[in-house]
């Protein structure tokens, strides 16, 4: 804020050697042209400072009423990131081994797929950062601008114009692209139409996961059910889904276990959802896991019936927690192989813990130990050793939706070849428009208002 | 802020030297006008001169009550937006 009241006052400068300058006594035309101009440049940069919170608020205002909203924007971009990066695995591993098997043309055919598909990512990195660079930034590019206008005798004039310009145009402008992005979808009347989830899986104290993986079962209208697994990105998780989803679960699976959460057989429409445009519904909330008191890379802590958590404290080779339990409880350990359970003790009293049984997580294999706990206060420490690298399972299918039905086979070949070019094309032909917006506008800024005074 | 300051004291002496500057050239610009130069160009490069010294003044004068009004538009324009609605995550 120091910097606008700088411009500000630039601005007063200008305005007053703009006046000075028209009661010169020498009586050349181009040195008493800047008289007026200098007035003029300094009455648009007031105006500039002074409206700066209102145009910002009408910024946002615009932005609300098209419907784009920037935390949702960043979740599409990183979903759609991560769909790049993992069809780009997908169409190499298929052709590593159409590669084993010998078949040169196909091989070539999709290392061209791949190579298009790697651009197109890189495309949408580049969207990616640049988006996350204005959202933290904008107002500073703006402010920036406007100081670089402020300066007297149009010296940065045209600098200050595009910063401002590009970085109101850029907030505007990019919350609005995956509204941008459906517009294909909706040629030939052919609505397939998405949801985005982005969700974040909580112990049932609400601290979340930074890892794992959950198992999200979709209830189709048609009663079908279909069980998908996904990985846990620092805490959230994310899927795009077809429409004609009824209801939804999301289960932790965890070290060979799924835990219910608070989302079984939710309809879509408590899901705190919201329409960004006609087609796209995106979809955020938190999911607490009932049981889970703990997870971390491999150990899952979980109890029944139930305690509540006073607090706790972790590092990579133990956890203590203060639990108060209002019945006898009993508590699971649950590790990969590649964990060692040391030592658990109860109020500072080493335990016997009992190997319950064993499970496979995907391809780790692991065992579940447990003790009880007593009514009452009580402090639980469990000391580990880990060994090795693997934690969580790497390997983990994750099922891809298929294409839907079209009533013409023309409009499907029309709707596929424009939603494949605006796939790939799409980031870089936003990013074009967005700058070149920005240069208009900065055109009317930097152009100067014409006004005629004597 | 020293730039700040800075500004602000060049601001006073910017406007102290403009007034003398009008003063100056209305003075010049008449004494042109009045002289017997029988040159017609003479007289209109007077008569620039008065024009623009009396211009100037009144765009000094009334610099305050053009960035009050500016200041005012915007503070009135500012309180009477709607908030723009927010999504909340549970």
């Amino acid at each position: 804020m120091d910097l606008l009241v700088l411009a500000y006052d630039l601005s007063l400068l200008t305005f007053v050697l703009g006046a000075m300058i028209y009661g010169i006594p020498i009586p050349i035309r181009g040195l008493k042209r800047w008289g007026p101009r200098l007035i003029a440049d300094s009455i648009m940069v007031s105006i500039l400072v002074s409206f700066f919170t209102v145009i910002k608020g009408f910024a946002d205002y615009i932005l609300s009423l098209l419907g784009g909203d920037w935390s949702t924007f960043i979740a599409f971009m990183y979903l759609d990131v991560t769909t790049r990066i993992s069809a780009i695995l997908t169409v190499s591993s298929i052709s590593m081994y159409f590669k084993m098997l010998g078949i040169a043309p196909l091989t070539r055919v999709l290392g061209m797929i791949v190579s298009k598909l790697t651009w197109s990512t890189y495309m949408a990195l580049i969207l990616f950062f640049y988006a996350l660079f204005i959202k933290y930034s904008h107002t500073t590019l703006m402010i920036l601008g406007i100081l670089f206008m402020a300066i007297p005798f149009r010296i940065a004039r045209n600098v200050g114009a595009f910063l401002y310009s590009l970085a109101l145009v850029s907030y505007v402008m990019l919350p609005l692209y995956p509204m941008f992005m459906s517009t294909t979808f909706r040629l030939g009347g052919i609505s397939t139409s998405t949801i985005f989830i982005e969700g974040i899986i909580t112990t049932y104290t609400g601290t979340s996961l930074d890892s794992g993986y959950i198992v999200l079962q979709l209830h189709g209208k048609d009663n079908s059910t279909k069980r998908l697994t996904l990985p846990v990105y620092s805490g959230k998780f994310y899927i795009d889904l077809k429409p004609d989803i009824r209801s939804i679960d999301v289960r932790a699976w965890l070290c060979g276990h799924e835990f219910y959460t608070n989302v079984s057989s939710t309809p879509i429409n408590e899901l705190n959802c919201r329409n960004l445009s006609s087609s796209i519904m995106v979809c955020r909330f938190k999911a607490y896991t009932q049981g889970l008191l703990y997870y971390d890379s491999g150990l899952t802590l979980h109890l029944y019936p139930h305690c509540s958590l006073i607090s706790m404290n972790t590092s990579p080779q133990y956890v203590v927690a203060f639990l108060n339990c209002s019945e006898r409880t009993k508590l699971f350990i649950s590790l990969v192989s590649s964990i060692d359970l040391q030592s658990v003790f109860i109020d500072n009293k080493s335990v016997v813990v009992e190997k319950e049984y064993c499970w496979y997580w995907e391809d780790l294999q692991g065992c579940t130990y447990t003790t009880n706990i007593d009514e009452g206060i009580h402090s639980v420490a469990i000391v580990i050793e880990r060994n090795g690298e693997v934690f969580e399972p790497t390997s983990v299918s994750t099922s891809v939706e298929s294409f839907s039905e079209s009533r013409n086979i023309v409009e499907a070949l029309i709707t596929i070849s424009c939603s494949i070019y605006l796939y790939i094309v799409g980031a870089l032909l936003y990013l074009i428009m967005i700058v070149s917006i920005a240069n208009g506008l900065a055109r009317f800024l930097g152009g100067g208002i014409r006004f005629r005074i004597v | 802020m020293d730039i700040a300051a800075f500004i602000k004291d060049l601001i006073v002496k910017v406007v102290a030297i403009a007034w003398l500057l009008f003063i100056l050239s209305w003075i010049i610009g008449w004494a042109i006008k009045g002289s017997p130069i029988p040159m017609g160009k003479a007289r209109r490069v007077g008569q620039g001169l008065i024009e623009d010294a009396v211009w100037g003044a009144f765009w000094v004068a009334l610099g305050s009550t053009i960035f009050w009004l500016i200041s005012y538009i915007a503070t009135s324009l500012g309180t009477s937006f709607p908030a723009p609605p927010q999504v909340e995550v549970p």
